[in-house]
């Protein structure tokens, strides 16, 4: 074959060309670091794997957990590299930073790191000066509940007899003095009380259900009969003795709530301002929500 | 499962752990605690109401919960929510549909806190330990066991160990004794005893205190023999220090829950009849690895006995039906107490979760099949993917067959979270009891006297009474309750002495519907007598809603109409009572026969969780498994012993 060699220049030109190629830049700059860093990670046991008596003795538990019994040695060893298999897939798995775009990663590591920062801060126990000060400033929300006491007269209201439970129940309704305190014989045995003290609506709620029973009662009149109002279970005229709306209780009774309530918030105070001091650290950049 | 399943392996090592361990010095009898006990309860009986609570709950201080099913939840919130309040839980913000009254945290007391402990405090003397260095690089392997060849060998972990253990132990207490609101919410110190006879065979207990507890709870690294756990409440009694242990899932117990042999292979005989009687007069029959009632291959004629079925070991395998039900064994205690003038099975029903979460939430829509067992189904239902993944699996609907659940179990606690548990799991069970109030004495009084019962997660309220004469029209009267204490016995208790010539037992039997639920479809009474070595047993139907009939030929009550759209999951309390009251009398008594009575209350049919998750997800719904149940509820049984009574 001829090759036109009239040009002594050209090998140079094209060594040179080759040269000035960003391409080539590149590949060189990576063949560099890839060296580099192989050496600097072979020399800091990166590449070495240490076996140890106690992870011998981890796997052995765990087949043991799983089978009952001691794995073979020819069984041990297939663990054992099954093992450093394991590892050598997690180092290069680190090593290319497949964890950072993990979601399950992320999230246990977020996990371990609240735990670290909640419990950094125990507040001090407050003293009655601070309590009340809190106190003062929430006392609605440490009002008593509404109450209140009431007899009633039940008519059990089954699945077609609706309609003929509510008119029993008008008809003793007709019948009552607004004297009679109580009448439970005029109805049905009642599968609880039929005089209650100190009802709350959250009591209404756990015994009628979310019935019409369970709010009127707090709406009906005092001193006389009134209803029938539908629970659960079927029909009830009532006759409410006393009512007392939710009212403002003292500090000296809720102090211990109180206390609670400001060591709880104290303790999210403390993680959100820990938080909040790391979070300086960080610039937080992007869309707007 | 997926617990029990480490917890047998880490049980069958723990004995290891006891030759090792040194042994805590005997507490001194604190005095002081006697005198503190809270003030008598004086109300009249009749004034007694249900009160539904949970007996048996584990949080992040659990070794499993925490290392193995990734639920950091402690005890503050598990009562916070257990009250109603909503509460956070990985990242979301979820409620209890409806406060409970009462509450007992029941964690595990081996390793108690420890795993949480290291993740709190990595700088602490448990994290620095060899031990607690394996535990945080791997949970699974220490929680499995290996954990226990370091704390024999390794005394800075075996130490540090103990001290963790210790200040958990504390924190239980004062957490417990923190959240006891005397009329509101009432909570008991308590802990679980974790014990696996051969590694597979569950014989666990929770431990269940009056007012204080112990210095130190009892665990199965102390002993896994059950008369050891009685030992140990007998001693602490003598000290003012009153407790009872509830055994629960003797389905998994291979047979060996209710054995006619004590631990060491030998006969029960009366001591030991006598000292389980005294220290476990109750037993958990309803929580989510299945129900313990009993099981058709027991009781074939009992058209309700299929439900709920969970008959495998906690470990995977065959179990064994014999010895690991309750009716039976109320049936083996008739033969026991004719033997040896002992029952060792005399006990009362309750019900309860046994969730991992602390998370406690009986309701059906609760209930979606993750690993972790509660849910609010309006917040942290499973996304279409999990719950695609927890519907498609293989059901043997006996429970017989089924291998444990995540033989291939992950280790990653993420995972873990979105690991399904089987679909013939259920939801949780709940105990209701009859108090004079809600505190600490009334409902623990009711414990003990066993006026009790259990449901499948239902509020529906059953009671019963027994006695001689009672007359007929009683129960139609208001205040026939007041009566019924005064002429008979309340459920748990032995009928009141026969006398010559007194005709055959009454019954008086009430189920009210739970006021959010669904209708009742029956009341039944179910009979357990004496029969020579053996007892037997019948089931009669005594009221059911009015728009059946009794087959005058079959003698049986068809069944109530399933009004469940399994297209929407919605039913329709169309059919069915809202209440079931009746005055029965045992047709079939012979006086010279001891026999023992229980109540059944049916709900009407609803939607089994897997068919509400299916369609809140828009899934097909799973094969091979009933799309509905009839929930339930059992009262605690009145005895019959001739020439016995209370």
């Amino acid at each position: 074959m001829v090759t036109s060699s009239g040009d002594a220049g050209g090998p140079v030109r094209v060594f040179m060309r080759v040269v000035k190629e960003p391409l080539v830049h590149f590949l060189l700059v990576g063949v560099v670091l890839w060296v580099a860093s192989s050496h600097y990670r072979a020399a800091h046991d990166d590449y070495r794997i240490v076996v140890t008596a106690q992870t011998i003795e981890r796997i052995k538990a765990d087949y043991r957990a799983e089978y009952g019994s001691d794995p073979a040695p020819g069984r041990l060893r297939n663990l054992v590299n099954a093992y450093v298999d394991g590892e050598i897939l997690y180092r290069e798995g680190q090593a290319r930073g497949l964890a950072a775009d993990d979601e399950i990663v992320r999230r246990r590591i977020i996990q371990k790191t609240a735990f670290m920062i909640e419990g950094v801060d125990t507040p001090a126990p407050p003293s009655d000066d601070v309590l009340r000060a809190w106190y003062d400033a929430r006392a609605e929300s440490y009002a008593s509940q509404g109450k209140v006491s009431f007899t009633h007269v039940f008519f059990a209201a089954e699945p077609g007899t609706e309609q003929q439970s509510r008119k029993r129940a008008l008809a003793v309704l007709d019948g009552l003095k607004p004297g009679t305190l109580r009448a439970p014989v005029r109805g049905d045995p009642f599968p609880d009380l039929s005089d209650f003290t100190d009802f709350t609506s959250a009591d209404a709620r756990r015994l009628f259900g979310t019935s019409a029973m369970a709010t009127a009662l707090f709406a009906a009149p005092v001193g006389r009969w009134a209803g029938p109002f539908r629970s659960a279970y079927g029909w009830h005229l009532v006759r409410v003795s006393s009512a007392q709306a939710g009212r403002p209780q003292p500090f000296e009774r809720v102090r211990d709530q109180v206390r609670e309530d400001w060591i709880e918030q104290a303790r999210k105070d403390a993680n959100a301002r820990h938080l909040a001091e790391i979070r300086a650290r960080y610039t937080v950049v992007g869309a707007d929500i | 499962m997926m617990i029990d399943t480490r917890m047998s392996a880490l049980a069958a090592l723990a004995g290891l752990a006891a030759c090792s361990q040194p042994v805590p010095p005997e507490t001194p009898p604190p005095a002081i605690q006697a005198q503190r006990a809270s003030p008598p309860v004086t109300a009249a009986p009749e004034t007694r109401r249900a009160y539904f609570g949970e007996l048996h709950l584990h949080t992040g201080y659990s070794f499993d919960a925490y290392a193995l099913m990734g639920s950091r939840a402690d005890p503050d919130a598990a009562y916070r929510f257990g009250r109603g309040e909503a509460v956070t839980y990985l990242g979301d913000t979820v409620r209890r549909s409806r406060p409970l009254d009462f509450m007992a945290v029941t964690d595990h007391s081996e390793y108690l806190g420890s795993f949480m402990r290291i993740d709190k405090e990595p700088q602490g003397g448990l994290a620095q330990s060899k031990g607690g260095k394996l535990m945080a690089s791997n949970p699974l392997a220490a929680a499995l066991g290996q954990l226990v060849s370091v704390l024999s060998g390794d005394e800075p972990t075996s130490a540090a160990m103990d001290d963790a253990m210790a200040s958990a132990w504390k924190y239980e207490v004062d957490t417990a004794n923190r959240y006891n609101q005397p009329g509101k919410f009432t909570t008991f110190v308590a802990y679980e005893w974790t014990t696996m006879q051969e590694g597979k065979y569950n014989l666990h207990r929770n431990v269940i205190f009056a007012d204080e507890g112990p210095a130190a709870p009892f665990t199965a690294t102390d002993s896994r023999r059950p008369e050891d756990l009685w030992d140990f409440l007998d001693a602490q009694r003598a000290m003012g220090i009153e407790g009872l242990a509830i055994p629960h899932n003797s389905n998994a117990s291979g047979g060996l829950m209710f054995d006619w042999k004590k631990s060491d292979g030998r006969p029960i005989d009366e001591a030991y009849a006598q000292q389980r009687a005294l220290n476990e007069p109750l037993v958990e029959v309803y929580q989510h690895k299945g129900q313990s009632e009993t099981s058709p291959l027991l009781s074939p004629e009992d058209d309700f006995a299929d439900f709920e079925r969970s008959e495998a070991l906690l470990t995977g395998g065959k179990g064994e039906v014999n010895g690991s039900f309750t009716r039976q064994a109320l049936g083996r205690g008739l033969v026991l107490e004719k033997k040896l003038g002992a029952n060792p099975f005399a006990f009362g029903f309750v019900g309860s979760s046994d969730f991992h979460n602390g998370l406690s939430d009986s309701a059906e829509s609760a209930y979606a099949g993750n690993g972790l067992n509660s849910t609010d189904p309006q917040v942290n239902l499973p996304d279409k993917a999990f719950a695609r993944q927890i519907l498609s699996q293989k059901v043997d609907p006996t429970g017989a067959g089924a291998p444990a659940a995540n033989m291939n179990r992950p280790t990653d606690p993420e995972a873990l979270r979105h690991t399904a548990a089987l679909l013939n799991w259920s939801s949780a069970g709940l105990t209701g009891v009859w108090a004079e109030e809600n505190t600490r004495p009334a409902i623990y009084a009711a414990l003990r006297r066993r006026e009790t019962f259990a449901t499948s997660g239902t509020q529906l309220r059953l009671r019963m009474f027994g006695g001689w004469n009672l007359p007929g029209g009683m129960m139609q009267q208001a205040g026939w309750v007041a009566r019924a204490y005064r002429m008979g016995v309340p459920m748990g208790a032995d009928l009141p002495l026969r006398r010559e010539g007194n005709p055959a037992p009454t019954l008086l039997l009430e189920a009210a519907k739970d006021p959010i639920g669904a209708n009742l479809d029956r009341l039944q009474v179910i009979k357990i007598w004496l029969d020579g070595e053996d007892y037997k047993e019948k089931v009669f139907d005594v009221v059911w809603s009015s728009e059946r009939q009794r087959d005058p030929r079959t003698g049986k009550v068809p069944a109530v109409k399933n009004t469940v759209d399994l297209a929407t999951a919605k039913y329709e309390n169309s059919v069915g009572a809202t209440m079931l009251r009746a005055l029965w009398q045992d047709p079939e008594f012979d006086p010279a026969v001891p026999a023992v009575y229980y109540a059944r209350a049916l709900e009407i049919p609803t939607p089994r969780w897997p068919t509400l998750l299916a369609v809140a997800r828009g899934l097909p719904l799973p094969e091979g498994i009933a799309p509905t149940l009839q929930e339930r509820g059992i009262s605690s049984p009145i005895w019959y012993t001739p020439g016995k009574g209370s």
